[in-house]
């Protein structure tokens, strides 16, 4: 008659397990979380880029291989950087991109620089975040013609590849690990210690008298009231054409005209854009997402006028482009 | 394996796993899961009162970027995700379906409130710099017009215009509305009036941002309203409520589990006790019992030993009254032995040896004088042995030591045989007969009659 024994080991075995659960729970380790970036606010419409950002360097270094990697796109042709040369401000210098085959795209290249900061991807911000917005140029057939299927294969023929991903992700080679590689490469992008960071740092010698007279017209005149925050922009949507009627003045109107209209379908929503990041503009040539300003005095007059409603003088064109030039960053610690 | 065994092992495996079920639903309820998403679901409160104050400052002045409304909203955003994905696995099916009817609700809001705070945003940017241009522009424009001009009627329109809309943005007189555009619109139709003095595209200017004024203002305090009036906060609230219900009805049911848990476990100790008492009084029993057995034992031993003793008691006097009849009988076959005559000296000599086959024998003999000359000598056999025959030889002898058979010549054989023979007839002696001879020695003649 010893099975009444296995009673109580029995409920000894219950309290075990109770206890090894509490122990378990302690040992849960915390979920890895992103850093937020802290900004130190001061006391200006216009926050200065944060030194250092932390983020997963071997990510980083993946995601840097990805975005030169012209295997990309259908065939292997073309890589983000070839719209998004990072020698050259994070823009081509082009009106408009071409992608494989010599396929022209629809809308200016706009600068990868800073991109983490746009709260919003694409000039009509039909992309939540980094990750969503790398969908649209890898299957666009007129970028790199690609899709995922075809890029996730490629990539795992590649046994470096293979290794480096394995390394950072459990799923290994997938989509969304690709994905996230690039987005978090973009994130790295931040091009701090501007010398108007400088000045909003405090250090009030390192701008000149025009440029801080150009910074004062640029509040003023009500360009800041658009362009603001981190990023000088990309926090926001807003209509191109205000107080005047751009696309009439400028003709031919195309379907990338109608802007965030064919994200929404909204008709409150016709022509209206993000506001791009004014960060390294000087860089960033050619302007609007039609890339029709070829200079950085034409793109402020024309926001002048059909943004603010203002004719700006030469002079005031000059002084705002002389503080636009002061929010060119450095990246790796070299200016852009 | 026996039947009651499997039987056992069976309620064992049974009861095993009902306190297991038991001990897994009473502890269901993970409190790690409940204190993170119930600090999401406050977070989501405390992050949209943060957006709320952010839109008020902007609207004032009070805060000149938008780094934080976008901050906000993609965290209440980047919340309402990551609670519909950890809705704790111990609210059960009705919670989650609840909890998730309320999600949905809550995210359409989120969508609204999101969509009105980036018109708020373009609009609020459109307004404030037609705000800050306007009255620049509105005076230089009057100045440079009342300085040429020497109509001072569309002047003065300019400076009221300007003045009203100052007053119908800073103290939001929507009445005003109409009266303004009237202005506007008069003003747009005696363009002409300012000819000389002002470009027409410099009055243009200060026309269209005192429209774009007209129409943002009301637009941007619409959408503050909007954003200020939408049930964000009444949702999230409903939402964190539903999850507290749901949240307490779980546990009440953990409890419930532990209660049946601890009431089974008392049982079961409860038999386990009982089943130990219950071992120890068949023991005791068992005990008893062994202790009765032996006195049994005893009590029979005893009986046995007594009766042992009778027997040999029986026995004993069995071999006394044996030694006794053996003694007796010693004593008889003595005392036949002696009534053999003694041996005879003198003229005629005799001897013998008498061994009976028995202590006593139905054999005699005997030999005696009748006179001087005759000696009588008879020798008798009585049928059997032991008593009987011994007893009859002994009278037969008798008979005739003492010549007692009346009438009868001793001196005959013949005569004496007959005479015996008639007085010991068989029926009458036991059906006993016997057999002798008997003989007469004349001394005188030597001879044996």
């Amino acid at each position: 008659m010893k099975w009444w024994y296995i009673l109580p080991v029995f409920l000894l075995c219950l309290v075990a397990i109770g206890l090894w659960q509490r122990l378990q729970r302690a040992e849960q380790p915390a979920p890895e979380s992103v850093a937020p970036v802290v900004v130190n606010p001061v006391n200006e419409p216009i926050q200065a880029i944060p030194l250092q950002i932390a983020l997963n360097e071997t990510k980083v270094k993946l995601g840097e291989k990805l975005f030169h990697d012209p295997r990309l796109s259908h065939d292997n042709s073309v890589a983000c950087a070839s719209c998004h040369n990072l020698q050259t401000g994070g823009t081509d210098h082009r009106q408009r991109p071409i992608g494989i085959n010599g396929a022209e795209g629809f809308v200016n290249a706009p600068t990868v620089f800073n991109s983490g900061f746009n709260f919003r991807q694409f000039w009509d911000g039909r992309a939540e975040t980094l990750e969503d917005q790398i969908n649209g140029p890898i299957q666009a057939p007129h970028e790199l013609g690609s899709n995922w299927q075809e890029v996730t294969a490629k990539l795992t023929a590649v046994p470096d590849y293979v290794a480096e991903f394995a390394a950072l992700y459990p799923d290994g080679i997938q989509p969304h690990t690709i994905r996230d590689a690039i987005a978090t490469f973009e994130r790295s992008l931040y091009t701090s210690n501007a010398r108007f960071d400088q000045f909003l740092r405090g250090d009030g010698e390192v701008l000149t008298e025009a440029e801080k007279a150009g910074y004062h017209l640029f509040k003023t005149y009500g360009c800041i009231r658009c362009h603001q925050g981190v990023n000088i922009g990309g926090n926001m949507f807003q209509t191109f054409g205000i107080m005047g009627n751009y696309f009439a003045d400028r003709g031919t109107e195309t379907q990338a005209d109608m802007g965030r209209f064919n994200v929404t379908g909204d008709a409150q929503d016709r022509h209206v854009f993000k506001v791009p990041s004014l960060r390294n503009v000087a860089l960033t040539l050619p302007y609007f997402h039609d890339g029709s300003a070829a200079r950085l005095e034409d793109a402020v007059t024309i926001m002048g006028t059909y943004q603010l409603g203002r004719r700006l003088a030469p002079n005031e064109v000059d002084l705002i482009v002389q503080f636009l030039r002061t929010l060119t960053g450095t990246y790796k610690g070299k200016p852009l | 394996m026996s039947a009651a065994r499997m039987r056992y092992s069976m309620i064992i495996s049974g009861v095993v796993l009902i306190l297991t079920l038991l001990f897994v639903k009473s502890r269901v309820v993970d409190f790690t899961a409940h204190e993170r998403f119930t600090r999401d679901l406050r977070r989501l409160q405390e992050v949209d009162t943060t957006l709320n104050q952010d839109i008020l400052k902007v609207r004032d002045g009070l805060l000149t970027y938008y780094d934080t409304l976008v901050t906000a909203s993609a965290e209440l955003n980047g919340l309402y995700h990551h609670i519909r994905r950890s809705i704790p696995s111990f609210i059960g099916a009705q919670g989650q379906q609840d909890i998730t009817r309320l999600l949905d609700a809550y995210a359409e809001v989120l969508a609204s409130k999101a969509r009105a705070l980036e018109r708020f945003k373009s609009d609020n940017a459109i307004l404030k710099n037609s705000l800050q241009y306007f009255p620049l522009v509105a005076t230089e424009v009057a100045e440079e017009a009342g300085g040429h001009l020497l109509e001072q009627g569309p002047v003065t329109e300019l400076k009221n215009l300007l003045r009203d809309l100052l007053v119908y943005t800073l103290l939001v007189r929507e009445d005003l509305t109409l009266q303004l555009q009237a202005r506007i619109d008069s003003l747009s139709h005696n363009r002409d009036a300012f000819a000389s003095a002002v470009e027409r595209s410099k009055l243009d200017t200060v026309l269209a941002h005192a429209q774009t004024i007209l129409t943002y203002a009301p637009r941007v305090n619409s959408l503050i309203a909007e954003l200020l009036a939408l049930p964000l906060a009444q949702r999230s609230a409903a939402l964190h409520m539903a999850y507290n219900r749901h949240y307490e009805r779980a546990l009440r049911t953990a409890d419930n589990y532990r209660l049946v848990l601890y009431l089974l476990s008392v049982a079961l100790l409860s038999y386990i006790a009982y089943i130990i008492v219950r071992l120890r009084q068949a023991t005791q029993a068992l005990n008893t019992a062994n202790e009765h057995l032996e006195e049994r034992v005893r009590e029979r031993t005893a009986a046995l030993q007594k009766t042992t003793e009778q027997l040999d008691q029986r026995n004993q006097m069995l071999v006394e009254q044996q030694q006794r009849l053996r003694a007796e009988l010693a004593d008889a076959a003595a005392y036949v032995t002696s009534r053999l005559p003694l041996p005879l000296t003198g003229d005629v000599k005799t001897a013998w040896q008498y061994i009976p086959s028995e202590q006593l024998g139905g054999d005699a003999f005997g030999y005696h004088w009748l006179d001087e000359d005759h000696l009588a000598m008879y020798l008798l056999d009585v049928c059997g042995h032991g008593v009987r025959a011994a007893l009859l030889s002994l009278s037969i002898a008798n008979v005739l030591r003492s010549q007692s058979l009346p009438g009868t010549n001793f001196y005959e054989p013949a005569a004496v045989l007959q005479a015996l023979n008639n007085t010991f007839p068989m029926e009458q002696h036991y059906n006993m007969f016997f057999t002798m001879w008997y003989g007469i020695y004349d001394k005188r003649h030597r001879r044996i009659v």
